[in-house]
């Protein structure tokens, strides 16, 4: 999985010509590269969308009227759950211990990292000529974080991957991405999910485009 | 005849999948396998018959997901669960011979603290409660599989072993790279089981027959345990988006022959193996001679990850976690810091220590508590095995319990309390035992009188059975100050021990006690007891000299091979490069963010005025002044940060000259709110609260709104700051304000992405602080500063 450090740097809310901030991420992402242990689950899922949610052939309901606009018209849908595993975690915590800058630029660098790896599972992932639209997670706008455990138990993600949920429905190992990607025909430019997100004052936000 | 008794004498067969052969027969998409032990037992069990037909010995209950905890909500309970599906196998298996019931054990489906939120004897009960009643329903063995988490795993063997005394199997899933999903080698994981006393350990699931032959040399070499392996029929297949396994019988049995040849014991199959894929490999395995035990002679430690030799090359352990003669580890422990523990550990680590001893027992401090506190801290942030070392039982057993892998238990003597209390706590729990030559007579002065106490030991021992190669001897370093043959002494136990095969450990520098110049007798010390065969040296990894005899050692010597280790430490040492940065003010180096800078010139400073005028003359104000620049948008998070961590590396020098209590204020009190685990402003905040001279109790994430208000309460502290970054968890923060206004008067700070001023206001928040200096800027305020 590639390594951005534009990512790594946003998510350090530094600035892109900051030299100093972008070789504290380039350090620690040495650092860190050989903790990952990726590994996913993708499944692909015949879909129907109504304005309040989104269905899964098998029944499955995700209730949001978020998640029904961004996959508004598509008919199918992949469902991935992705993890850095529980190394990460353990990296992070350790040299938080010894450098607070450390610390938030690891954590920077691994959220660059597990959206990296999403991407790439993605890319790989056939499609029958469908275009993928950006990734949607429970968390964002209003998809409850507690339907989590509705994506954890299609996809099996403890058995799997080690992926498991907290009794407060937050991922252990904690460098893991859940998420479900509209299949569409068309190829429109929604290719950035803080354009259809409706925090303009985040502090995060994606503001390349 | 039983199970235990055909293991290693005869080839035993695992039966196959469950799950898909229960599917094949209507098992729906998210309905509950076990659950069919309920409403189609007759098909149950005639999966069970296919495979024991099949040549099967053992077949696995349906209870794989049947844990309590994995149970919840499901409307099945466990223990109705585990009776059934114990009852279904035996009455499949009735009257048969030679065939066996296991207890199949999966894993919980949540992840163990710290790395998930599951308390480890939360999982050892629930473990209990399935084992108990299968034990109870009559099955024959238990099989704790698919596991691939070692933590997990210690919870289910614990719950095995302490409810029932039947024979135990391990099997784990490791990845192609022969690792644990929480990273753990395949050694480690082994010596764990080994450890722990199981009856047969191996793997199964993740990998086909191919890929585990790559991996099954490692568990031969590691443990002496006759080897289970149940595999996937080859590596998953995606074909019209379903998942399918595509080695089939033929292929398999042949797969499977060639691995057995490798010295194998138990064979079967895991994820689509079917019964024909079972009776083929049967018909070409059966008359294989399985592997049964090794004569293996390995002493190892190993962590949740890694795995440390001890034998010809020796190892050091660091000794700096020990409040002897250590005022600043003291003030930590009675704060209970384990973020300060842990640095020293981590240090220690980077000077080259292969096992960290830990010892927190000081008068003052709850040393069981202590110790169950300092070894998973310490757990959660290195996989450097551990050294578990007090005198207190009820602290030795609880370190034993919590320890995730094989640990170093540091001590037993040839004391009779000792030999009574110890060697039933290294047995249960597995260590690798330090043994101390002196007993009720106290310490012999002479080699043969050690040596002796040595032995009594060593046998004591063996009656409950603890292989000699689990005891590692302590020689006794006393210091040459009272008396001129202690070292010779020592040394002649060492080369005894090796001759005899056992391994040796001892803390070198209690050579020197008394004398001055220590390291010089120190390090030459070394270098003799390491001539004699010392394995494991008890030393500060970060003392110049005692490094140096180590490497040196180790290049003389050839156990560096080429002295590459010897070219890579020293080649890399850092010249004079100080020399521009030991100049700078301690006000620049912290605006600059140069953590060296900023100690050397604290210290510096100190020379010259009181620490609480550095504080105030040169650290507060460059905290300003960096906090000014990153509102004022003139520097960002990254250079604020590293003015922090200088800050930081300024304040530790002067907390070690004065210790922590002239430098600590009023407390306040942060977290992040139940249900989030997004810390790092947070932690921030505490940075820059502590260099400012506040006290800072960190209750961590994802912490309950009780436990914040009682804190709150306890402590005494008027400040309490919140933290949360998602929208889902500012409910969370609502109900703990609420909480805290109705218990006391508080000023509560909050901050997170995701909160804006408004609805801070509409929340009831004291102060809404966008970032981290603004909430410092805040406390400050509250106390008139």
């Amino acid at each position: 999985m590639e390594y951005k450090r534009r990512e790594a740097l946003r998510y350090l809310r530094a600035r892109q010509d900051d030299e100093t901030a972008g070789i504290l991420a380039d350090t620690v992402y040495l650092k860190l590269r050989n903790e990952v242990q990726a590994r996913h689950v993708l499944q692909k899922h015949k879909i129907t969308v109504d304005e309040n949610g989104v269905t899964l052939a098998s029944g499955v309901r995700f209730y949001s009227r978020a998640l029904a606009r961004h996959l508004a018209g598509c008919e199918s849908a992949l469902l991935l759950a992705a993890t850095l595993g529980s190394r990460i975690d353990a990296a992070i915590r350790r040299l938080t211990l010894g450098s607070l800058a450390e610390g938030a630029a690891a954590q920077a660098v691994a959220a660059a990292l597990i959206e990296s790896y999403c991407d790439d599972v993605q890319s790989k992932t056939d499609t029958d000529g469908l275009a993928q639209r950006p990734r949607f997670s429970p968390g964002y706008g209003d998809w409850n974080l507690s339907e989590q455990k509705k994506i954890f138990a299609v996809l099996d993600c403890a058995k799997l991957i080690g992926l498991t949920l907290t009794d407060g429905c937050m991922m252990a190992p904690a460098k893991s991405v859940t998420a479900l990607i509209g299949l569409s025909r068309d190829v429109k430019c929604t290719w950035n999910k803080c354009m259809t997100c409706a925090n303009i004052n985040c502090p995060y936000r994606d503001e390349s485009i | 005849m039983t199970f235990q008794e055909l293991l290693g004498r005869q080839m035993l067969f695992f039966d196959g999948a469950t799950g898909t052969q229960l599917q094949a027969r209507g098992l729906q998409p998210g309905e509950l396998p076990e659950s069919w032990n309920f409403t189609h037992p007759e098909i149950v069990e005639a999966v069970h018959r296919g495979y024991l037909e099949a040549g099967a010995n053992i077949v696995k209950t349906n209870t794989f997901g049947a844990n309590p905890i994995k149970l919840k909500g499901s409307g099945l309970d466990c223990q109705k669960t585990v009776a059934a599906a114990v009852k279904i196998a035996k009455r499949a298996c009735g009257g048969l011979q030679n065939k066996f019931v296991a207890l199949d054990l999966g894993p919980t489906g949540k992840l163990l603290a710290p790395y998930g939120d599951l308390p480890f004897e939360d999982a050892v009960a629930a473990y209990g409660e399935m084992v108990r009643c299968g034990a109870a329903a009559g099955a024959d063995l238990i099989l704790i599989e698919t596991m691939s988490d070692t933590y997990e795993i210690k919870a289910a063997i614990l719950a095995a072993k302490e409810n029932c005394d039947l024979p135990i199997c391990v099997t784990m899933t490791f990845d192609e790279d022969g690792k644990l999903l929480t990273g753990a080698t395949v050694e480690a994981a082994a010596l764990l089981c080994e450890g722990l006393g199981v009856d047969a350990v191996g793997f199964n699931c993740g990998l086909g027959p191919v890929q585990i032959a790559k991996l099954l040399p490692q568990m031969l070499a590691a443990v002496n345990l006759p080897i289970i392996i149940n595999p996937n029929a080859g590596l998953p297949v995606e074909r019209d988006d379903k998942t399918c396994f595509e080695v089939d019988p033929e292929e398999y049995a042949e797969l499977m022959y060639n691995l057995a040849q490798q010295g194998v014991s138990v064979m079967g199959g895991c994820c689509g193996t079917t019964p024909a894929h079972i009776a083929a490999m049967i018909a070409k395995c059966k008359n294989l001679q399985p592997g049964g035990w090794r004569a293996g002679n390995l002493t190892a430690v190993s962590s949740y990850g890694k795995a440390v030799h001890l034998g010809a090359d020796p190892v050091i352990i660091g000794e700096r976690i020990n409040p002897s003669g250590k005022k600043r580890l003291k003030e930590a422990l009675a704060a209970q810091d384990m973020d300060y523990v842990c640095r020293l550990g981590l240090e220690q680590i980077n000077s080259g220590a292969h096992i960290l001893d830990v010892n927190v027992g000081t008068p003052g401090i709850d040393e069981p508590a202590m110790l169950a506190k300092a070894i998973p801290a310490l757990q959660a942030v290195t996989d450097t095995p551990l050294q578990i070392d007090t005198s207190n039982y009820e602290a030795m057993e609880q370190a034993l319990r919590l320890y995730n892998g094989k640990p170093m238990l540091n001590s037993v003597s040839g004391k009779e309390e000792s030999l009574r209390k110890v060697l039933p706590l290294a047995k249960k729990y597995g260590a690798v035992l330090v043994a101390l030559c002196l007993d009720d007579d106290g310490i012999p002065p002479t080699a043969v009188g050690r040596i002796a106490v040595a032995e009594k030991i060593i046998a004591r021992a063996a009656e409950f059975g603890i292989a000699s190669r689990n005891i590692v001897v302590d020689p006794l370093a006393l210091t040459i100050s009272t008396g001129a043959e202690n070292a010779a002494v020592a040394c002649e136990v060492i080369r005894a021990m090796k001759v005899r095969g056992i391994n040796t450990v001892m803390g070198v520098s209690n050579i020197s006690f008394g004398l001055p110049g220590r390291d010089a007798v120190n390090s030459t010390f070394f270098t003799l007891a390491l001539q004699s065969g010392l394995s494991c040296g008890i030393i500060n990894p970060q003392s110049k000299p005692m490094l140096d005899a180590f490497y040196g050692f180790r290049a003389l010597t050839g156990l560096d091979e080429g002295c590459k280790e010897y070219v890579r430490h020293y080649a890399d040492a850092p010249k004079a490069a100080a020399t521009m940065v030991s100049e700078m003010g301690l006000h620049d180096a912290i605006v600059k963010g140069l953590a060296e800078a900023a100690r050397k010139a604290a210290s510096a400073s100190l020379q010259k005025e009181k620490p609480l005028e550095v504080i105030n003359k040169y650290m507060i104000p460059a905290l300003d002044f960096a906090g000014h620049g990153f509102e004022q948008k003139t520097l960002f998070l990254p250079q604020l940060l590293m003015s922090a961590d200088a800050a930081k590396a300024a304040f530790e020098v002067i907390r070690e000259a004065v210790g922590v209590g002239e430098t600590q204020g009023e407390t306040v009190i942060i977290a992040t709110v139940r249900g989030d685990i997004h810390d790092i402003g947070k932690n921030i905040v505490k940075v820059l609260l502590e260099n400012y001279g506040y006290k800072v109790l960190d209750l961590g994430k994802d912490v309950p709104v009780e436990t914040i208000v009682q804190a709150a309460k306890a402590s005494g502290a008027k400040v309490v700051g919140l933290s949360a970054l998602m929208t889902t968890t500012v409910n969370a923060m609502e109900e703990t304000i609420k909480a805290l206004q109705a218990d006391g008067d508080y000023k509560i700070v909050v901050g997170g992405a995701v909160l804006t001023q408004e609805y801070a206001d509409q929340i009831g928040a004291s102060h809404y602080a966008p970032n981290a200096v603004s909430a410092v800027n805040y406390v400050n305020s509250v106390y008139g500063k």
